[in-house]
C-alpha cells in the first residue's frame, strides 16, 4: 500500500494519474491536439540523459535499458496534452542552454560537461508552482523506466518474481539491493 | 409447437442464478451441490481460470505502459481507472465507462468488472466476520431497519463458507471481529509489531491484527498455496486468491449440474400472477439483442448490488408496478459504502537493517474501537475500522526528489527505501433513505436496459469519524515515533469503496424492508438476494465474506423450502 502512495504521488505530479477535476477537463480538451513526432535525434539526447543520472556501474545503465525509448513511450501515452508540452519544453530549453554554454548538444558532450550542466540545471526551480521542475520531471521517468526495464529489474534490484513465501524480518546490510517492485 | 415445447424445455432449470462475482459463485456451487441443474447467467465475456488470466506472469517491462496510467484511461475508464486495482495489468478486467454510461445527480464512483466471475478476480480479498455490534447497530441508534438475524444465525455458515474458501489469519480473540476456521497467517512486519506493541500499550479498546484475507496460505481443496507474488488483482495462476473461477464455479461445474452463459444480461424477473411466484427471466443476448426467456423454480440474483437493484426494479407487472417485490417503495434506497475518506501516511527512521522477502496480499488491520465495548463518542454514531500496512519500498519509487545523479545516486536508488506506513479509514455509513439509486427508463445503454441514476452523499455522521480517525491516528504515529505524519481526507465520493451495499434490504418488516431472514423477497419467496444489496447496514468490515456465508445459508433454506413445496 506504501508502494502504491509513491506511484500515485508520482504520477500526480507528472500529471498522469490522479489530475484535478479542472486539469482533467483541460487534459481532455487537448487531448485531440496534433503532437508533433519526436524529432529524431530526442531519443539519443534523452538516451544520454538518462545515462548521466543512472550511468553504466558494475551493471548497465539506463541508455543500455533504452530508457529513452520508454520516456517517449511515456510521454505521449501517459501524459495529458498540457504536461506533455511542459516536458517537452523544458527539454528544449535544457538543450539550448547546454549548446549556448558548451556549443554543442548535450548528446554529444563530454562526462564533465554534462556533469556541469546537470549540476547547474538541478537548481533550477519549476517554472510553474506545484509542478515538478524539468529536472525532477526527468529523473521520475528515468528512474521508472531504468528499473523496470528488464535491465534495470533484473540487474540493478534484486528480481524475485515468484517469492514463494513471506519472510517478515530478514537481515540486511548496506549492499543489499531492493526488491524489484512489481505493482 | 413440438419444436416450441422442447425450446421451452431446454430453457427450464432447477434454479437459475443470475451473477457470477462473488455471492452468484457461491449460489451456484451450493444449489448444484444439492442436486439442483442450474443455469448462472453472466452479463460480461467468458473469462476462463489460468488461461484467461493474460497478464497474470507478465514481468514489469512487459506491461505496455510500465503499470503508468495512459491519456486515454482518462476517457475510457474515467471512473474505473481511480480504482486502486486499476493497472497496466488489470485494465481488461474493469468496464469500458464510455461504454456503460450512469448518471450521477451527485458523484458516485461505479467500479464494474464484466465477466466471468466478476469482481471476485480484482477484489481486495480481505475478509471479516461481522459480529453482534454490527447486527444490532440500527435497531440500537434507530438508522436502518433492525436486521432480522443475529451473529448466532451466521456463524455456522461463516465457519461452512471459510473452510472452502480459505482464509488467513489468526485467533484475534476479539469480540468485534469473532474468530473464524483460519489458514496459517501471514506474520506482521517489524515496523508493524512495533506499532501494535505501542497500541497495545497505550491506546485501550485498540487492537492491530494481521488483515485477514481470502489468500490460501495452505493447500486448501487444491487451491495454493500463496507464491506471495501479491498480482492476485491480476487473477491467481496458483489459484490461492480466491475468486469465483478459482473455487466455486469449478466446484459447481464438477457436479454436471451447472450450466454457465455468458454475454447474458438479464432483462428483469418474470412474475406470475396466478401463482404468485417468479418462474423464470428475461435474457437479452449481448452480441444479437436478442431476448430470450429461462425458466426455473428457485432464482437467485446476484448481479451485484446495483444492478441486482436494476432488475428488480426493472421487473415490472400489474402486482409490482415500481419493481419486483417492492410493497414497501425502499426498493434502491438506503444506498450505502464504507467510507474511506481518512488517510495518513507517516515514516519512520530506524531497523535499517531489517527488510522482509516476499510481496504479502494483505496488510494489518485495526478493528472498529469506537462506541462498543465501554468507549463512548459523542460526535458521531457506530464507528470505523483503520487498515494499511508498515513496509520498505525501493529507494527508487520516491528518488526524484532525492539530490543528486550518477554512480552514487544509481547506487543508493537501487537499495531499499526507508520504512513507511499507510493508513486508511473505513467508517461506516450509515443507512439514509435519501441516499439512492433510481432507473431511467428514457434513457436505455446499448442493450435497452434503462441507465442507473445515483443520488448519495456522504452524511455529517461519517465526516465526523475523520476528525476523531486524524487525532487518533497522529496520537498513535507519535508515540511511535514515525516522522512526517500526514493525514488528509481523499474526498472521494460514495461507491469508490467499492463496497456499494443496500437498496434491497432484509428487515423484519415487510413494510420497511424488501427481504425477509433468509434473503427471500418478502412478497416473492422463490426469488432470492444475497449479494451486497441484501445489507441493511455496512458494518465496519470489508462485506464479501458476509455474502458468501448469507448466500450459503439462503441456498441450503432454498433447497429445503424447495423440497417441502413451499416455494
Amino acid at each position: 500500500m506504501d508502494r502504491r502512495k509513491a506511484f500515485q504521488r508520482i504520477s500526480l505530479l507528472l500529471g498522469g494519474m490522479a489530475l484535478a477535476p479542472e486539469l482533467m477537463a483541460k487534459a481532455l480538451a487537448d487531448s485531440s491536439a496534433s503532437v508533433a513526432a519526436a524529432p529524431p535525434d530526442r531519443l539519443l539526447l534523452l538516451n544520454e540523459m538518462a545515462e548521466t543520472i543512472i550511468p553504466e556501474t558494475d551493471t548497465p545503465g539506463a541508455k543500455a535499458a533504452n530508457v529513452g525509448e520508454f520516456i517517449i513511450h511515456a510521454v505521449e501515452t501517459c501524459l495529458p496534452a498540457d504536461r506533455r508540452r511542459a516536458f517537452y519544453d523544458g527539454l528544449d530549453r535544457a538543450e539550448a542552454a547546454c549548446v549556448s554554454k558548451f556549443g554543442q548538444s548535450f548528446a554529444v558532450c563530454n562526462d564533465n560537461q554534462k556533469t556541469s550542466f546537470f549540476s547547474e540545471l538541478e537548481k533550477q526551480p519549476a517554472a510553474e508552482a506545484g509542478m515538478p521542475s524539468f529536472f525532477t520531471a526527468l529523473k521520475m521517468l528515468v528512474l521508472h523506466g531504468y528499473f523496470t526495464s528488464e535491465i534495470g529489474a533484473t540487474q540493478a534490484l534484486n528480481y524475485d518474481p515468484v517469492p514463494g513465501g513471506w519472510v517478515a524480518d530478514m537481515v540486511i546490510n548496506d549492499q543489499t539491493k531492493a526488491w524489484t517492485p512489481m505493482f | 409447437m413440438n419444436l416450441n415445447i422442447d425450446s421451452v424445455k431446454k430453457r427450464t432449470f432447477d434454479a437459475i442464478v443470475v451473477g457470477s462475482g462473488i455471492s452468484g459463485g457461491w449460489a451456484a456451487k451450493e444449489l448444484c451441490e444439492k442436486g439442483l441443474k442450474t443455469l448462472v447467467l453472466e452479463r460480461g465475456r467468458k473469462l476462463d481460470h489460468i488461461s484467461g488470466y493474460k497478464t497474470a506472469l507478465m514481468a514489469p517491462w512487459d506491461l505496455e505502459n510500465r503499470n503508468m496510467h495512459t491519456s486515454s484511461d482518462k476517457e475510457d475508464y474515467h471512473i474505473q481507472s481511480k480504482c486502486y486495482a486499476f493497472n497496466d495489468g488489470t485494465r481488461h478486467l474493469f468496464v469500458s465507462d464510455k461504454d456503460n454510461p450512469y448518471e450521477q445527480k451527485k458523484p458516485f464512483d461505479w467500479i464494474r468488472g464484466y465477466h466471468v466471475g466478476g469482481k471476485s478476480l480484482m477484489w481486495a480479498r480481505q475478509t471479516y466476520r461481522w459480529s453482534d455490534f454490527d447486527f444490532e447497530s440500527n435497531a440500537k441508534d434507530g438508522y436502518g431497519a433492525d436486521w432480522p438475524i443475529r451473529y448466532a444465525d451466521i456463524a455456522p455458515w461463516y465457519s461452512y463458507v471459510e473452510r472452502f474458501a480459505g482464509i488467513n489469519g489468526n485467533k484475534d480473540g476479539l469480540p468485534q471481529i469473532p474468530d473464524g476456521e483460519f489458514l496459517p497467517a501471514i506474520e506482521l512486519t517489524v515496523l508493524e509489531k512495533h506499532l501494535q506493541k505501542v497500541i497495545r500499550d497505550n491506546f485501550k479498546g485498540m487492537n492491530l491484527v494481521q488483515g485477514r484475507s481470502a489468500n490460501a496460505t495452505a493447500a486448501v481443496n487444491g487451491r495454493g498455496p500463496c507464491q506471495f507474488r501479491n498480482l492476485c488483482h491480476r487473477g491467481c495462476p496458483f489459484s490461492a486468491a480466491f475468486a469465483s473461477q478459482a473455487a466455486t464455479l469449478p466446484a459447481a461445474a464438477v457436479t454436471g449440474n451447472m450450466t454457465l452463459q455468458t454475454d447474458s444480461i438479464v432483462h428483469s424477473v418474470i412474475y406470475d400472477e396466478n401463482k404468485k411466484r417468479a418462474t423464470g427471466v428475461r435474457v437479452i443476448d449481448a452480441s444479437t439483442k436478442e431476448m430470450t426467456e429461462y425458466y426455473a423454480k428457485v432464482i437467485f440474483v446476484n448481479a451485484s448490488t446495483v444492478n441486482t437493484t436494476t432488475i428488480l426494479l426493472n421487473s415490472e407487472s400489474n402486482r409490482f408496478p415500481d419493481g419486483l417485490g417492492n410493497d414497501s417503495g425502499v426498493l434502491g434506497h438506503y444506498l450505502m459504502d464504507h467510507c474511506y475518506r481518512g488517510r495518513a501516511g507517516a515514516s519512520y527512521d530506524g531497523f535499517e537493517d531489517h527488510y522482509h522477502k516476499g510481496r504479502r496480499p494483505t496488510g494489518f488491520y485495526i478493528p472498529r474501537f469506537r462506541n462498543i465495548l465501554g468507549d463512548k463518542n459523542d460526535n458521531f454514531l457506530r464507528g470505523y475500522a483503520i487498515g494499511g500496512s508498515a513496509e520498505r519500498g525501493a529507494a527508487w519509487e520516491g528518488g526524484a526528489w532525492q539530490p543528486g545523479f550518477g554512480a552514487d545516486f544509481k547506487n543508493a536508488m537501487s537499495r531499499p527505501g526507508g520504512w513507511g506506513a499507510g493508513f486508511h479509514m473505513q467508517g461506516e455509513c450509515l443507512p439514509r433513505y435519501e441516499n439512492k439509486l433510481a432507473i431511467n427508463k428514457s434513457k436505455t445503454d446499448q442493450y435497452g436496459m434503462p441507465t442507473v441514476e445515483f443520488d448519495a452523499q456522504w452524511s455529517d455522521n461519517e465526516t465526523a469519524m475523520l476528525k476523531d480517525g486524524k487525532e487518533v491516528l497522529t496520537a498513535i504515529l507519535e508515540k511511535a515515533g514515525f516522522k512526517n505524519i500526514e493525514f488528509y481526507d481523499s474526498n472521494e465520493a460514495p461507491g469508490k469503496g467499492i463496497h456499494e451495499m443496500g437498496t434491497a434490504r432484509m428487515g423484519k418488516d415487510p413494510k420497511t424492508s424488501m427481504l425477509n431472514r433468509n434473503n427471500q423477497l418478502h412478497a416473492v419467496p422463490n426469488v432470492f438476494v444475497t449479494d451486497g444489496a441484501c445489507m441493511a447496514s455496512t458494518g465496519t468490515q470489508n462485506p464479501s465474506l458476509t455474502y458468501m456465508a448469507l448466500t450459503a445459508r439462503a441456498a441450503d433454506f432454498a433447497f429445503k423450502a424447495l423440497n417441502k413445496g413451499e416455494i
